[in-house]
């Protein structure tokens, strides 16, 4: 009885220390942002500051790791292989594979203090008026994500488009091959498209097709949410007040996080009928994710 | 007609009447002088006036500075003085930038500081200091110490992080080397060796990782624009510019710039050269800013810049006054000229009034020269007061010259009619109106002091004159027959006599009149705001408001001093719990905290720097090929920076990057079209490789400071704060509207709570008023009291006496309730209005009285005889009514004032001169009417 004594106190304390460390958990976390200019090298301390961060605020004893991808093979790989407790995602990844790896949106980002994002088609300003009599490349950094992309601005699959999408990391440069006649368009997000009317390139393209409005990258649970999921959510969400974070918001390129998106679990939840909340009719099928 | 002729005529009533025996004697001396020796009185007069005036032009200063206003030894001004003595003369002029707030608004307002400042630099004679930032230089080589902790801690990871590429370029030196350092550091790569010498640098493995993380978005600012600069100077040189002067100094960083706390205003300080000889003080290194800023404005167009601060309102101030009174002295001659060519009948009597004062004007000065040396701000206007007074004299003399004259005497008897009628009258008004002048003497305020003496004595000499030299051109020209033959028609007002046959009546509308506007009179308030005075619409009055109404600050400051830097924290602590306080500025502020923990953080920067060689090596080829291709890699790099930062919407350093890519740009396309042109880049190779070794020089003498003291601090930061025995000067400016005289007095009712001994310009001010104040009530009540006694002793009856003072009390009745219904308040400016209008007002009644009592007895005998039916049918109501007309008119110009002080003076002396003269010719002839048949009745 003695023994069992003991052994039923070992074990409850195993599940102790067991649900006290799965409570604390793992917080790794991956930022994946596909087209991003730069290299994970050059990203390593801003990921590195913002899980220094995180890991204060959660109070954890365990080191956190932050990892950037702004490849999409690579991300892949790497939510195959070690999926982390929770990412930034961009919007296409999240459309694309938000089912494959169990993610749920916990905030989201705000960049240029932006709670949604708008996709613009650019094309030159001799261009017809119809973005179907487009024909040649068509370039964005949100483009490596094809399919979610052409659905979201199209309505209609990229194979089904009169143009060819195209991945880049170099939007500004795709807008002057753009305005040389080098290739079609590009699409640019609402801060890329901000930022281009205040240059003397915007003066010489127009837009030609827009997208309706967009969550913009949204934080991710990747499996299970547990208690740290509402508390990293909170402390993401308190950044905005808080002066040590200012900094590193801005090299987060967002200003703050707000909370979950509610057209992001739309989208994931109605995907099998609807694309992004879209009834895009019978014709549409090819849009609606397998 | 032979004037000659008439002087034998006996039934005249001037030649019955005659004075009584002890002032008979007096003017009989008078009398007899006139008579034998006119020549030898006017040709003294006249010299005596050219001597006064040649010692006055030599020797008489004119001394500009406010501060002597107010005996030294009054203690608040004695703190004052031994404050600025101890610390310096520190009152700025102030060139307020608007921003609107926005990061764009601020940078151009930096520009536009930056500009200024460069063209204020170009007369050091005039300008002796302008503060508008706090540069890196400005600190001395504590420079770095200055900054907050977390602050040390990036720049110390910064130069860490940098060294090994610093240390690579210096050993090679080229302008090739350069550029690839830059690519590289643009492109997010890391030193080579970055890993394996960091314990040679001094840090930790964790610093050295952070080290590229805390590259701060501004500097990346700041290294865009230097190297813009470098790029921009690369292409200029290619195409045959030579580059002037050094291309990068770390001294002359950005600093920081003297924003208001909203961000909305820029305020540049800008200390002036002054002299106190001249009247406007600043009037040239004024000249010399308004000039500048407005040069500057053209360059600015889109921003709006004004000049205030208290030298700028002062001399404004000045300025305006100086034009107000230059206009009203032109309108008072026109229109007096007018009046006494109407009244006096040709142009030589008002000439000979005109001459006489001059005269006496002459004297005065010489007066001022021998007993005060010089004239300050409140005296310099006594010769306006006297011509407002003195004139009066004159105008009684020629009066009752011209009527005795009219009357059939010739020029002999009407002059001497005229010194015997109104000789006691006028020597007994100028009396009562040099009371009013001597009653400020020994006070406090030495500006009014010093305006009593010089114009009370002005006075006497008015009188003297009017007396003596006056009469004796009379005299002279009555004789040579120089006046016209004709003779004036306005000399009495005979049909105002009818007015009052029924005196009761009168007495009584006028009462009535006087009950029904008497809450007027409880509506009349003190007024001290001193910016109310000042002209609307005044650049420094308007700028003067904008930064109390956007910044809630104020250009002026209290000042507290203190022996030890634990007594100026104490001080500052207590001081910043004060609401009233805005901003507390001392020492302190330019001594660090912590500066231990930082300099050990600067020690470990220091040794990252350490192995980076002091010189370059003395031989470094020149590679073209080389060159061209860190140009290549730096454009590349700046292309990927810029792909970055269009991504984040880093809409400002993108356009940094995009200038750079102009720039480098056209260099490469110059040494693509002309590649022989790439030597010309040895010379531009040269300077940078100077200037960066220079920096890293300051850099290291920045780096190696220990410590910040009051004693190590630069002179020009030290000598702000720190006085020449030591002691520390904490200056304290007001929150609010300072020049809201309550908040002004609970502002130092605070501070004094604090520091019993607090001092500076609103104490000066706060105290000045109250004291000027204080000392116009005591001279408005002496001067009736001594008006009362010389009345007395003049005529040994208090019957008398109320009757003098009578008409003067009831206008000072009306004049106040008048004031109270036209919203009309007294204030500093126009307070000095009221002696006047005592001295002023007593002459009228001195004048009525004595002319009564001549006319009485004959009014009693032969009341029907011509020319003896009242008073107005007399030349004195005439002669007092124009009296206070002129003094009507010399100040009525003051009504179209820009300077609001000045214009409610007018106003006050306007108003209060008509009051003076209604109530000498409609109250006192009716009562004295009443009481000749009172007194009538009692003899029945």
């Amino acid at each position: 009885m003695k023994k069992n004594g003991v052994i039923i106190l070992f074990f409850t304390m195993l599940l102790w220390v067991v649900s006290g460390y799965a409570e604390a958990g793992n917080l790794d976390f991956a930022v994946i942002q596909p087209g991003q200019p730069g290299t994970e090298a050059e990203a390593r301390p801003v990921m590195d500051a913002f899980a220094h961060y995180i890991q204060q605020k959660m109070g954890s004893d365990e080191a956190i790791k932050g990892h950037y991808f702004n490849q999409l093979a690579l991300a892949s790989a790497f939510l195959e292989s070690s999926p982390p407790a929770w990412g930034i995602v961009q919007l296409g990844v999240y459309v694309q594979h938000a089912t494959d790896f169990q993610m749920t949106p916990m905030a989201t980002t705000r960049p240029g203090g932006l709670a949604k994002d708008v996709w613009r088609l650019m094309a030159r300003k001799d261009a017809g008026s119809d973005w179907k009599s487009l024909n040649g490349k068509i370039r964005g950094n949100m483009l490596f994500e094809k399919k979610a992309t052409a659905c979201l601005l199209f309505g209609l699959p990229p194979d089904r488009l009169p143009f060819t999408l195209e991945g880049t990391f170099r939007p500004l440069r795709s807008l002057r091959s753009l305005v040389k006649g080098k290739i079609a368009g590009v699409v640019l997000n609402r801060v890329q498209y901000e930022t281009v009317k205040t240059m003397s390139i915007g003066k010489k393209i127009k837009v030609m097709q827009i997208s309706r409005e967009l969550p913009t990258s949204p934080v991710v649970w990747f499996g299970d949410e547990n208690d740290s999921t509402k508390k990293l959510a909170g402390v993401l969400q308190g950044m905005k007040e808080d002066a040590n974070a200012v900094k590193l918001l801005t090299l987060l390129q967002t200003d703050g996080f707000g909370p979950a998106d509610p057209d992001l679990l739309q989208f994931r939840s109605s995907r099998r009928s609807h694309f992004g909340g879209v009834d895009l009719g019978e014709k549409n099928d090819a849009c609606f994710i397998p | 007609m032979d004037n000659g002729q008439k002087s034998g005529t006996s039934n005249s009533q001037d030649r019955m009447k005659q004075p009584p025996q002890k002032r008979a004697s007096v003017l009989n001396l008078l009398w007899r002088l006139v008579r034998h020796y006119p020549g030898l009185i006017i040709i003294s007069g006249l010299g005596l006036a050219l001597i006064s005036a040649l010692v006055s032009v030599f020797f008489l200063h004119l001394n500009s500075n406010q501060d002597s206003l107010v005996s030294p030894s009054v203690p608040f001004q004695k703190r004052y003085l031994e404050h600025l003595e101890n610390f310096g003369d520190q009152e700025y002029l102030f060139a307020v930038i608007q921003t609107d707030g926005t990061e764009e608004g601020k940078k151009r307002a930096t520009e536009f500081a930056e500009r200024l400042n460069a063209r204020l630099q170009r007369q050091p004679d005039l300008i002796q200091a302008v503060y508008y930032r706090i540069s890196p230089q400005d600190l001395g080589d504590g420079a770095l110490l200055f900054a907050s902790p977390e602050e040390a801690l990036k720049l110390t990871r910064m130069i860490s992080f940098l060294a090994p590429f610093v240390d690579r370029w210096v050993r090679d030196g080229s302008l090739a080397g350069f550029f690839s350092m830059v690519a590289e550091l643009l492109g997010g790569r890391k030193t080579e060796d970055g890993g394996r010498r960091t314990e040679d640098r001094g840090l930790t493995t964790e610093d050295n990782e952070r080290g590229s993380v805390d590259m701060d978005p501004a500097f990346l600012g700041q290294a865009l624009g230097f190297l813009e600069g470098l790029l921009g100077n690369m292409d200029e040189t290619l195409s045959g510019k030579k580059p002037d002067g050094s291309l990068f100094d770390l001294t002359q960083g950005r600093g920081e710039y003297f924003f208001t706390a909203s961000g909305r205003l820029l305020v540049i300080r800008i200390l002036p050269t002054k002299d106190f000889g001249a009247l406007d003080v600043v009037g040239k290194p004024l000249a010399a800013v308004r000039e500048a800023l407005e040069t500057t404005c053209a360059d600015f167009p889109d921003l709006a810049v004004g000049l205030t601060g208290r030298p700028a309102l002062q001399a404004d101030e000045m300025e305006t006054t100086d034009r107000d009174m230059t206009r009203a002295a032109v309108i008072a001659v026109l229109f007096v000229g007018v009046l006494f060519t109407i009244v006096l009948h040709g142009w030589l009597r008002p000439f000979l009034v005109l001459l006489s004062l001059a005269m006496a004007g002459a004297w005065s000065f010489g007066f001022a020269t021998v007993t005060v040396g010089e004239l300050n701000l409140l005296s310099v206007v006594f010769a306006l007061v006297l011509v407002g007074i003195g004139v009066d004299f004159g105008i009684h003399v020629v009066m009752r010259y011209v009527e005795a004259h009219g009357k059939g005497l010739g020029v002999e008897d009407a002059v001497r009619a005229s010194l015997f009628r109104t000789g006691p009258g006028v020597i007994l008004g100028a009396i009562t109106s040099v009371c009013a002048f001597y009653s400020v003497l020994g006070s406090d305020f030495i500006g009014l002091a010093q305006l009593g003496l010089i114009g009370g004595t002005g006075v006497l000499f008015c009188l003297v004159s009017m007396m003596f030299v006056l009469p004796a051109m009379l005299l002279l020209a009555g004789k040579k027959n120089l006046f016209p033959s004709s003779m004036p028609r306005i000399m009495a007002m005979p049909l105002l006599e009818r007015f009052f046959k029924r005196p009761k009546r009168v007495l009584g509308i006028l009462l009535a009149i006087t009950l029904l506007a008497l809450p007027g009179l409880f509506k009349v308030r003190f007024d001290y705001n001193l910016l109310e005075l000042q002209a609307r619409g005044l650049e420094s009055v308007e700028y003067e408001r904008i930064l109390i109404e956007t910044a809630d600050e104020s250009t002026w400051y209290a000042i507290i001093s203190a022996k030890t830097l634990k007594q100026v924290k104490n001080l500052t602590k207590k001081l910043m719990a004060i609401p009233s306080v805005g901003r507390v500025e001392s020492v302190i502020d330019f001594i660090p905290s912590g500066q231990e923990e930082k300099s050990a953080q600067y020690r470990k920067a220091a040794m990252a720097l350490e192995s980076v060689p002091d010189q370059l090596p003395s031989e470094h080829p020149f590679n073209a090929e080389k060159l061209k291709a860190a140009l290549l890699r730096l454009s590349e790099s700046l292309e990927n920076l810029e792909e970055k930062l269009f991504v984040a919407g880093a809409r400002q350093a993108l356009a940094l990057v995009g200038k750079n890519l102009v720039a480098l740009d056209s260099a490469l396309e110059q040494l693509k079209r002309y590649p022989e042109r790439v030597s010309r880049l040895e010379q531009l190779e040269a300077t940078m490789g100077r200037d960066i070794i220079t920096s890293l020089e300051q850099l290291k003498r920045w780096l190696g400071a220990k410590s910040v003291t009051p004693e190590n601090l630069p002179p020009g930061l030290r000598d702000l704060y720190v006085g020449k025995d030591g002691r520390y000067q904490i200056k304290i400016s007001p929150k609010g509207d300072i020049w809201d005289f309550d908040a002004l007095g609970h502002f130092l009712a605070d501070l004094r709570k604090v520091d019993p001994h607090v001092s500076g310009v609103p104490v000066g001010v706060y105290e000045s008023a109250r004291l000027m104040h204080r000392t116009f009530l005591q001279a408005a009540a002496l001067t009736i009291l001594l008006v009362s006694l010389i009345l007395w002793i003049y005529a040994r009856s208090v019957r008398y006496v109320i009757l003098t003072i009578l008409p003067l009390s009831i206008s000072m009745l009306w004049l106040l309730e008048l004031m109270g219904w036209l919203g009309l308040h007294f204030n500093l400016a126009n307070f000095f209005a009221i002696p006047i209008l005592i001295a002023i007002g007593v002459d009228g009644g001195v004048h009525f009285l004595a002319r009564w009592r001549e006319i009485e007895p004959m009014l009693a005998d032969r009341p029907t005889q011509s020319g003896v039916g009242g008073l107005f049918f007399t030349g004195t109501p005439t002669a007092v009514a124009l009296s206070f007309t002129t003094t009507m008119i010399g100040f009525g110009g003051l009504l179209f004032a820009q300077h609001r002080g000045l214009a409610s003076l007018g106003a006050i002396m306007v108003l209060g001169s008509l009051m003076g003269m209604l109530a000498c010719l409609f109250v006192l002839p009716p009562i004295l009417k009443l009481m000749g048949h009172f007194t009538k009745g009692e003899k029945n």
